[in-house]
């Protein structure tokens, strides 16, 4: 309605444009600058008609979807949906707090075990240092050193295959 | 000027029955659109309805599936402090067995009896890591034959049973694997 009312204006405006073409054709002294004045006037009118039309719409629009909005089945179906996402919420923690009880024993295993590996290369360095005194006499004093050294070295670490090594080094300089 | 009031007389007249065909449309279809916001309402009503049922429904199915979920949580975490338990339990039968070999073969260098513990624990841990259950049963199997041939050594070498100053059949799974 309010489209057609606006086009039917412009109609007129070109009505009152194409009057004052011929007016200024025909030379008569006052009115075509009437009409030219007129036709701006009908055009703005019509624009500001269209214009204010669609705002009113679009208003109205804003208005019709916030009650929409605010309305009880729209509430209650946000309610649903929110506590749907809270039991998938539910599900996906008992995962991962499964998840985080499987982690914190397998750490405990490993320092559990670290603390028993710990305790068996220790007491095979203390071995290992008793066997160096065994036979400090009958090696180099650098060769001792050296050796000491490496235990110390080896102990700190960790390392049980060079300790190993080491240990098998020094039996073969034990005089049998 | 006449012409203009005419003109002007006559949109207005044009725009009055525009209005008067829109009231006449109105009353004449006034019961349907009575009717049709009726069921509109209604229907919106019964929409509620059902959702705030689905909506107590499934806070009392969360309700549940929290407590179930607390006592499966619970369950598993002692399960798990158990698995400890006897993890470290085996760790002090393999500390006992090395302290009874050493015991039992006092000639026996320190580096073969941390070898035999070291191999020991390994297959521990193998057992332990491993996911399948076939796997993880052989894997037992191995630790246990493992476990009781070096005791059996260990104790027909106490009693004097065996010659060596080794234990032979250890050192030769040892070996094997």
């Amino acid at each position: 309605m309010i489209i057609r009312v606006s086009l039917w204006l412009l109609a007129c405006a070109f009505l009152a444009l194409l009057l004052n073409q011929l007016l200024l054709w025909l030379s008569v002294p006052g009115l075509p600058e009437f009409f030219a004045q007129l036709s701006i006037a009908i055009i703005l009118a019509a624009f500001g008609l269209l214009l204010t039309g669609g705002l009113l719409l679009g208003i109205q629009l804003i208005f019709a979807s916030l009650s929409d909005y605010f309305s009880a089945p729209q509430r209650s179906l946000r309610r649903l949906l929110f506590i749907l996402n809270r039991q998938e919420n539910l599900k996906q923690q008992f995962y991962f707090k499964k998840l985080k009880l499987d982690l914190i024993h397998e750490a405990h295993r490993q320092r559990i075990l670290k603390a028993n590996e710990r305790k068996h290369l220790n007491a095979l360095a203390n071995t290992i240092a008793q066997d160096l005194l065994t036979i400090k006499n009958q090696v180099p004093r650098a060769t001792f050193l050296q050796l000491q050294q490496e235990n110390n070295c080896y102990r700190k670490q960790q390392n049980g295959a060079a300790l190993l090594q080491l240990q098998q080094k020094i039996a073969a300089l034990i005089p049998s | 000027m006449t012409l203009l009031k005419n003109l002007t007389l006559q949109l207005v007249r044009i725009w009055h029955a525009v209005k008067d065909e829109n009231l006449h449309w109105q009353t004449q279809t006034h019961p349907q659109q009575t009717q049709l916001r009726q069921a509109q309402l209604l229907a919106e009503h019964d929409l509620q309805a059902t959702l705030s049922k689905k909506t107590v429904q499934l806070e009392h199915d969360i309700a549940l599936l929290k407590t179930r979920h607390d006592t499966e949580l619970g369950i598993y975490k002692t399960r798990c402090q158990q698995d400890i338990k006897d993890y470290q339990h085996y760790l002090a039968a393999l500390d006992q067995l090395k302290t009874s070999i050493q015991n039992s073969y006092p000639q026996l260098p320190e580096a073969v009896a941390f070898g035999i513990h070291h191999h020991a624990k390994q297959l521990l841990n193998r057992m332990w890591e491993c996911s399948e259950f076939e796997q993880k049963m052989r894997h037992e199997m191995q630790l246990l034959t493992f476990m009781s041939t070096l005791h059996e050594e260990a104790r027909l070498h106490l009693e004097g049973k065996s010659e060596g100053i080794l234990p032979e059949r250890t050192l030769d799974l040892l070996q094997q694997q």
